[in-house]
């Protein structure tokens, strides 16, 4: 389920520039302490600088210090030279490149900077802080595609620094990819409701896809937010932070404020802001009141009639969710939010005509949005119409290449219409950008053994199993492994820590039920059998292996009596398969292939 | 100059004798020793067996244009020279319109003049099939001790009664075997079903295909969309089971017998044979797409199906495949008949070890077959001891389905070589074909079946390539590798044939199991001759020949190297069979 990949996309209010600067500030002061500082190194070389003796170190260490403190002070031409000198005693400390990279960017020279900030990349490509500068200083020197991969990687290592995504935004509004810079100014204004401009960002983005509706509201809020008044503001900010530090009394207090300004009687934005900040605490039930009293006073603004919706939807009411968000939907037919909340709620009904219906809406709307076309590529998947799965998922994978979700999704549609080496490919695509996911590495081993290749798809398997025990389908893979090249005692054991991890795993339950057969070990197997489909019993493959183990047993009446079983079992799923053969949207044209 | 890797191993492999290092039975080097000596070479443009085989256009629209043909060996004109009979395609517009100009295409009959060199005489011989022909068997229906031939269409199917003289008529109408409501049929094969002596004839139904309203399906194979769908969602054909009246007719008993196709499989190849060791022969029917049928005989004249009871209904993993071929035979010598099944490409061929009373292990990966077969599409099979070790090895045909392989947009080549399996003696096989000379025979295979066409003691193989010409295959050298022994059989209470009779030849501390059958491979028929490698033995200690009467045979201190024929209840009798003269 790709549920979780629909946003929380609540929109306040800018709060003023003071709390821009606030946030500057704050950043600047955190600057130096890097993500890794006092932690193990990161690095190869970052471990060997580790195991280094202590003098050099010691002495750098002190020099590194001195300079911190010359830089908390604003001294930062005086912590130069002492940063160069404990870089000179200690050349594989990725903090004091840091630190020297941060320096001399504060000193506007760049080229210096940039230079010191890639060697500290270079021991420690995890810090998400020498990611932002390097970002920063691509952005000034006018190096767009290097600015964004750097903010992106910042994205990728953690939560957003600063103002990586209204920046990043910035970048790709610049280079006239209005998808992913909308995306990032929403994020952007998750993160700094207070911040007006980016609305004023969002309007020429909508202005740009000729929305021109939309474009008039978000000028209009950029606009109105200039003239909020500043006392509302303050206190919606105030009330960001007893939110985020769980304060509730202070919460209560705060809301009784901020309704109580004159503003807000009047201003849909105030209240829209307040039930997202609300949201945004998880105080969903809190967040009703603002939201329908916005609504109250601006029927036709697009923005709480939508949080509304996600807030019922937060909270389980999932009829009255969808009622809202059709509202919304009147209001912004294509709105790709909508149709993508709309779709999720359809999804979990599993209604996938409707689903696919709103993701289609929404798709068309934003064509680029990864989101988007991964949900729409799993719903696809789900209605059996796999080649435009396939594409969707392809699709999804370029704009979005560091989402594992729909790498494997699209690794199950090439499984699907029997394209085992595509699925091998994109497995090992996987498997390449993300080398410690062990799901990726057992996909290398599935689709190896997919295809035969047994013995190639081994390592795989013990690799996956390595990486992470407690997952099933590696021990499964391994048994498959092991008893296709007939050696049933140790693909039993296998089949069995498969089961010990999911008892009623399908694979793991016919595993060892087949092992035992071929080990003539029919008692044992019959009881495992017998157990077997009580745990599932509408499993055929069950009943085969236990008509097998009846006429090995010379039972044979037992055994036309679960071969009965099985052939009724077997009909079934037969049949459900036939119904759910591939097939292309939107016409309905069956698949009478060998598939 | 350095030994080659063979000599080497040869060598190696004799000193190892000599010193006594290696008291057991060593099959690797044993293999080595005898089969750098063994090639098949292409010998079908001398042999002059060269005619176009024709299976629709060339852009392959139907599932009807991708199957193509089969062939039969058999000595029609008792010459002791085993001839072939080739069956033929034909086109969508020929069948649609068959008053098109020129000569439409037909099935061939080739005489074996016994100098490695064979006669089209189809014409005369009156042979020539009708519409689109698809595959045959031969056998002796009548017991007048002239083999006749029944070819299986897409359309009516034809009965050519052997007239004795070297010509046949066509006695469908009076035998009542067209097979009405099988429009396409997919296999067949002659058995004696209730043992009365007559060889009764059971027919597999493909599917029902209406040319005139072709069905226009989409699909696609390995992600690359295919125009020739395969049968799922058409309507299967009947399969149809016809007791021999003993007097030129037959009646159709398919119900009363209980082999009614009730869900109209997808059927193709087919066996009469007794696996549960019952004395009575049971049927099996490999479908395509969908689950095989093992119709046991319950001795009164009924049959019931029990695929699923008996394992090989799916295979081991409870899947069905898309089965084509069929090989019945026994791989490790111990008295039960295993089967062995070409299946579709992306799927491994299946071995079926019978356990014992006709129940089966699936054994295709611990034995070595399953993972190289995986790739390819197969289609006919037959065990043939090559190397005449006493150890029956796996002859597959191949070539994809798909004419969208060309051009490498699927995992396998269109064009396909075929694949031996050499037995190793211990239920595992190993992939030899490259050692054997077929490295480089890539072929849109189809139809194919064995036999020792040249009378010199090892099997050769022909291959039916779909838009091709044929391939004859002829072993040299398996005669030096292995000495033999061939088995002919003439029944007299039991059906003239002998088609059912089990023969069990025992050499020294090696017994082998064979039984005369029909039909199996895939469109095709091996010779019914009966071939058992000897290895090193240079004689027989027994041969038995268990009828189907219950009458038993036996030979005894036979010498290696003969064939030998048995009439029921005379024993033995003059060979038919002649050696090679020099070519003319």
């Amino acid at each position: 389920m790709l549920y979780t990949i629909v946003p929380m996309r609540f929109r306040p209010q800018r709060l003023g520039t003071v709390a821009a600067v606030a946030v500057l500030l704050v950043a600047a002061s955190g600057r130096p302490q890097t993500q890794n500082q006092g932690g193990r190194p990161a690095t190869k070389a970052g471990r060997r600088a580790a195991l280094q003796p202590s003098g050099s170190i010691v002495q750098a260490r002190q020099l590194f210090e001195k300079a911190a403190v010359l830089l908390r002070a604003g001294h930062y031409s005086e912590a130069l030279p002492l940063l160069r000198q404990a870089d000179r005693l200690a050349p594989d400390q990725a903090s004091i490149h840091h630190y020297l990279g941060y320096t001399l960017w504060t000193l506007n020279d760049w080229g210096a900077a940039k230079a010191e900030f890639e060697k500290a990349r270079q021991l420690d490509p995890h810090n998400a802080y020498t990611c932002y500068f390097l970002a920063r200083i691509a952005q000034s020197l006018g190096d767009p595609k290097s600015a964004v991969v750097f903010y992106e990687d910042v994205l990728q290592l953690g939560p957003a620094l600063y103002d990586t995504n209204k920046r990043l935004g910035e970048v790709y509004l610049d280079e006239g990819k209005l998808v992913q810079a909308r995306e990032r100014f929403e994020a952007a204004l998750a993160e700094t409701p207070w911040d007006g401009s980016l609305y004023y960002e969002l309007g020429r983005i909508d202005q740009s896809e000729h929305h021109m509706a939309q474009a008039r509201q978000e000028f209009a809020a950029s606009s109105r937010l200039k003239n909020t008044d500043q006392a509302s503001i303050r206190r919606l900010l105030q009330l960001a932070e007893a939110i985020h530090s769980h304060q509730t009394d202070q919460v209560h207090a705060l809301r009784a404020l901020v309704l109580n300004t004159a503003s807000a009687h009047q201003d849909p934005e105030i209240l829209d802001s307040e039930g997202v900040l609300l949201g945004k605490g998880g105080l969903y039930s809190e967040a009703i009141e603002p939201f329908e009293r916005a609504i109250a006073l601006a029927p036709n603004s697009f923005e709480p009639h939508f949080n509304l919706g996600l807030t019922l939807l937060k909270l389980g009411r999932t009829s009255e969710a969808e009622a809202q968000l059709n509202r919304a939907l009147k209001l912004q037919p294509d709105s790709p939010e909508v149709n993508k909340l709309l779709a999720v709620i359809y999804v979990n009904q599993n209604n996938n005509r409707e689903a696919i219906k709103r993701l289609r809406v929404a798709k068309r709307a934003a064509p680029d949005d990864p989101r988007i076309l991964a949900l729409l590529g799993e719903q696809y998947l789900a209605g059996q119409y796999v080649a435009n799965a396939i594409l969707c998922l392809q699709a999804a994978i370029k704009q979005d290449p560091g989402n594992l979700g729909p790498r494997y999704l699209l690794i199950d549609a090439y499984q699907r219409e029997d394209n085992f080496q595509d699925a091998l490919k994109a497995a090992q695509e996987t498997a390449q950008r993300f080398p410690h996911d062990a799901r990726a590495v057992y996909e290398v081993g599935q689709q190896l053994a997919n295809i035969g290749n047994y013995q190639q798809a081994r390592p795989y398997a013990e690799k996956a199993i390595s990486m992470n025990p407690t997952l099933v389908e590696p021990y499964d893979l391994m048994g498959d492994i092991l008893s296709k090249s007939g050696q049933y005692k140790t693909a039993l054991t296998n089949f069995r820590k498969a089961r010990n991890i999911a008892p009623t795993n399908e694979l793991a339950l016919n595993g060892i039920a087949e092992s035992l057969i071929s080990l003539k070990l029919l008692a044992e197997a019959l009881s495992e059998l017998q157990h077997a489909v009580t745990v599932r019993p509408d499993d055929s493959q069950l009943y085969f292996d236990l008509v097998q183990v009846y006429m090995r047993l010379g039972q044979r009446e037992k055994a036309v009596q679960a071969e009965s079983m099985f052939q009724k079992l077997h009909a079934s799923e037969v049949a459900t398969r036939n119904a759910h053969a591939p097939r292309s949207y939107p016409s309905q044209t069956a698949s009478n292939g060998r598939l | 100059m350095g030994l080659k890797r063979r000599e080497f191993l040869r060598r190696l492999a004799a000193s190892a004798t000599l010193v006594g290092a290696t008291p057991r039975k060593n099959p690797a080097a044993a293999q080595a020793a005898t089969e750098a000596d063994i090639t098949f070479r292409n010998v079908a443009a001398e042999a002059g067996i060269t005619p176009l085989i024709v299976c629709g256009s060339k852009d392959k629209r139907s599932i009807l244009e991708v199957n193509g043909s089969g062939c039969v060996w058999f000595d029609y004109n008792n010459d002791g020279y085993v001839d072939l009979y080739i069956v033929n395609g034909s086109t969508l517009e020929w069948m649609l319109s068959p008053s098109l100009p020129g000569e439409p295409p037909r099935n061939y009959l080739y005489r074996n003049n016994g100098d490695g060199t064979f006669t089209d005489v189809t014409l005369q011989a009156g042979v020539p099939g009708k519409g689109w022909g698809v595959g045959a068997v031969a056998a002796d229906y009548n017991n007048d001790g002239f083999v006749d031939i029944f070819v299986y269409n897409y359309g009516p199917n034809i009965l050519y009664r052997n007239n004795g003289n070297g010509t046949f008529t066509d006695v469908t109408a009076k035998a009542g075997v067209a097979g009405d409501n099988i429009i396409w049929s997919g296999g067949a094969a002659f058995g004696d079903y209730d043992n009365d002596g007559y060889l009764d004839l059971y027919v597999s139904g493909y599917i029902n295909l209406d040319l005139r309203h072709p069905p226009h399906l989409h699909c696609s194979f390995e992600g690359v969309p295919v125009t020739a769908c395969g049968p799922l969602g058409l309507p299967g054909a009947p399969d149809a089971l016809y007791h021999n009246n003993g007097d030129g007719t037959f009646t159709e008993v398919t119900a009363k017998a209980g082999v009614t196709d009730s869900q109209l499989r997808y059927g193709f190849a087919v066996a009469f044979e007794d696996i549960d060791g019952d004395g009575r022969p049971d049927i099996l029917v490999m479908n395509d797409s969908v689950p095989n049928y093992f119709y046991h005989n319950k001795g009164d004249g009924t049959f019931e199906e029990m695929g699923v009871l008996a394992g090989m209904a799916y295979n081991g993993d409870g899947h069905v495949q898309s089965n084509m071929g069929l090989a019945v035979g026994d791989i490790d010598n111990d008295g039960w008949m295993d089967l062995f099944v070409t299946t579709f490409a992306d799927d491994n061929f299946t071995l079926f070890h019978n356990v014992g009373h006709g129940v089966f292990d699936d054994i295709s990966y611990p034995s070595g077959i399953g993972t190289p077969t995986i790739p390819f599409q197969g289609w006919s099979t037959f065990f043939l001891d090559y190397n005449n070790d006493g150890w029956k090895d796996i002859f597959c045909v191949e070539g994809h389905i798909y004419i969208e392989a060309l051009g490498g947009k699927m995992r396998a080549p269109y064009r396909q070589r075929p694949q031996i399996f050499e037995n190793l003696h211990n239920r595992r096989f190993r992939e030899v074909e490259a050692e054997l000379g077929l490295g480089d025979l890539y072929i849109p295979g189809r139809g194919g079946a064995c036999c020792d066409y040249d009378n010199d003691g090892d099997l050769d193989a022909a291959i039916i390539c779909i838009d091709d010409r044929p391939v004859v295959l002829r072993n040299d050298g398996g005669n030096r590798a292995g000495n033999w022994l061939q088995v002919k059989t003439a029944g007299t209470k039991s059906n003239r044939d002998g088609i059912g009779a089990l023969v069990k030849v025992v050499a020294g501390d090696l017994v082998q199991y064979d039984r005369v059958r029909t039909g199996c491979a895939f469109y095709s028929q091996c010779d019914m001759r009966l071939h058992f490698g000897l290895g090193s033995h240079q004689k027989v200690d027994s041969v038995e020949i268990h009828w189907p009467s219950g009458h038993v045979d036996r030979l005894l201190d036979l010498a290696a190297n003969q064939a030998v024929a048995v009439r029921e209840g005379q024993g033995r009798i003059a060979s038919p069979y002649k050696p090679f003269r020099k070519k003319r």
